[in-house]
């Protein structure tokens, strides 16, 4: 029953996490330098490496973070799916990673999200495109605000397999 | 510190993990090269766009409401905070404005009369049309908002879109009741400016960050810091003389400037529905709309 009841919750929550993420970007809280952080990189992070997106998914969320973002189609799906690669290929090597461990493979893997971006940008434009003080800001505050979307998720799977709920569907 | 959590990851063979490695790996290059061509770009996709921005801008609005109550709610407590110093200077303003304000009606009475005598028609006409920014989607390697419109069907591409202190940027894209609008620090932003001192002509173009690039210029112009840089209005598309930018510096060539509109906190903007030549459109002079 309750695997039951895991199963279908955890195949809808992670997509909603990633689709709240997505709108939140899109919100106008100015934080400083006229950008936004990537959190919705931070969720696709937690969710790869605790409950792997389809990757039908993944690119779904791509193509609407192309769309409301306004960069060419196909430009996010592709970042998207080569940082759930990255990130279960350095995964498989961890067991049990503390919240520190996280949070360095998490810098790792945004460095790679950001240079892919980049890059992708790159080809979409068919020119060079510089960088400016401003991805650096939404790279340092989206390593700063990691733990403060990590830790209270880590926190309810940790409860949940306290209580005897699967986190892999069975 | 949240004990820590086995992987677990559900065992998969050696076979299993390796087809899906290379089905990923070959979804990931299809898309690279179909970005490269730019296969994804047409009028269907640009539907697609428009069509999901639609659906998406009622939720958009309902989660903006908190941030501009918490905004508010900010510039409230500022605003009682600084009250007394900002009377002072506004009142300053003030009695600046009411003598600047009568010199204005005089050259406006003696351009009229000059107009009259000379049988002038004005380059263009345009109205404006409020909308509010429902999201900011600038992000690292694009600058762009979408804003909520009561009816997109009075607008058009390419629209001038004017925040409280001048040129912003262009829509670019518009649903039924959403458009999107290209800001000039944009990278594929290029608009056609003059520098208002000097009268020459250049390209001004974005490049993701908050400076801008002033190109085409003649090598020999002497530009100050705080020249003033308007739209020339050439190419049609766009009214003439609207403030984007201040000059901050040159370096060979190519010369830099910021917004005259800090584009990180705007809220509301205009869209200027310009009609070139379009006496009969019944839109207001441009002279009478800057008043």
């Amino acid at each position: 029953m309750r695997e039951g009841m895991t199963d279908g919750m955890m195949a809808v929550i992670p997509p909603l996490m990633m689709l709240l993420a997505i709108l939140l970007t899109l919100l106008p809280i100015n934080l400083g330098e006229n950008t936004t952080p990537h959190l919705e990189v931070i969720i696709l992070f937690f969710w790869t490496i605790y409950r792997p997106l389809p990757v039908w998914v993944v690119l779904a969320c791509g193509v609407l973070m192309d769309i409301t973002s306004g960069v060419a189609l196909g430009v996010y799906p592709a970042v998207y799916l080569l940082t759930t690669i990255v990130a279960q290929q350095l995964m498989t090597r961890l067991k049990s990673p503390s919240l520190w461990h996280l949070w360095g493979y998490f810098i790792l893997v945004l460095v790679i999200f950001v240079l892919t971006l980049w890059l992708m940008v790159m080809l979409s434009h068919q020119g060079f495109v510089a960088w400016h003080r401003s991805q650096l800001f939404a790279l340092g505050l989206t390593v700063a605000l990691f733990p403060l979307f990590v830790y209270p998720l880590l926190s309810l799977l940790r409860w949940m397999h306290r209580h005897g709920y699967q986190l892999q569907s069975s | 510190m949240v004990k820590r959590l086995n992987l677990n990851l559900r065992a998969r063979t050696m076979g299993e993990r390796v087809l899906r490695r290379a089905w990923e790996g070959v979804l990931f290059v299809g898309i690279v090269l179909t970005v490269a061509f730019g296969a994804f770009e047409g009028s269907f996709t640009q539907n697609i766009r428009t069509t999901v921005i639609d659906g998406l801008a009622p939720v958009l609005e309902v989660m903006h409401r908190p941030v501009v109550t918490t905004r508010e709610a900010i510039n409230d407590i500022q605003g009682l905070w600084y009250a007394h110093d900002e009377n002072t200077t506004l009142r300053g303003q003030v009695a600046q404005v009411g003598t600047l304000r009568q010199r204005v009606l005089e050259l406006e009475a003696e351009n009229q009369a000059l107009r009259n005598l000379m049988s002038y028609r004005p380059p263009g006409m345009y109205r404006f049309t409020s909308a509010r920014v429902v999201a900011d989607a600038s992000g690292a390697f694009a600058q762009s908002l979408l804003i909520s419109l009561q009816d997109a069907g009075d607008i058009s591409l390419g629209q001038a879109v004017l925040g409280n202190d001048g040129f912003i940027g262009r829509v670019i894209s518009l649903g039924r009741h959403t458009g999107r609008v290209l800001l000039v620090t944009d990278i594929n932003s290029q608009i056609p400016v003059k520098i208002r001192r000097t009268g020459h002509r250049a390209l001004l173009v974005g490049d993701n960050s908050r400076r801008l690039k002033l190109l085409y210029l003649p090598a020999d112009l002497t530009l100050y810091p705080g020249d003033q840089i308007v739209t020339s209005g050439h190419g049609g598309r766009l009214p003439p003389s609207l403030p984007v930018g201040v000059i901050t510096g040159r370096a060979g060539e190519i010369a830099y400037a910021v917004p005259t509109q800090d584009l990180s906190r705007i809220e509301y903007v205009r869209i200027a529905q310009f009609h070139l030549y379009a006496g009969s459109q019944g839109g207001l002079p441009i002279s009478f709309e800057a008043r």
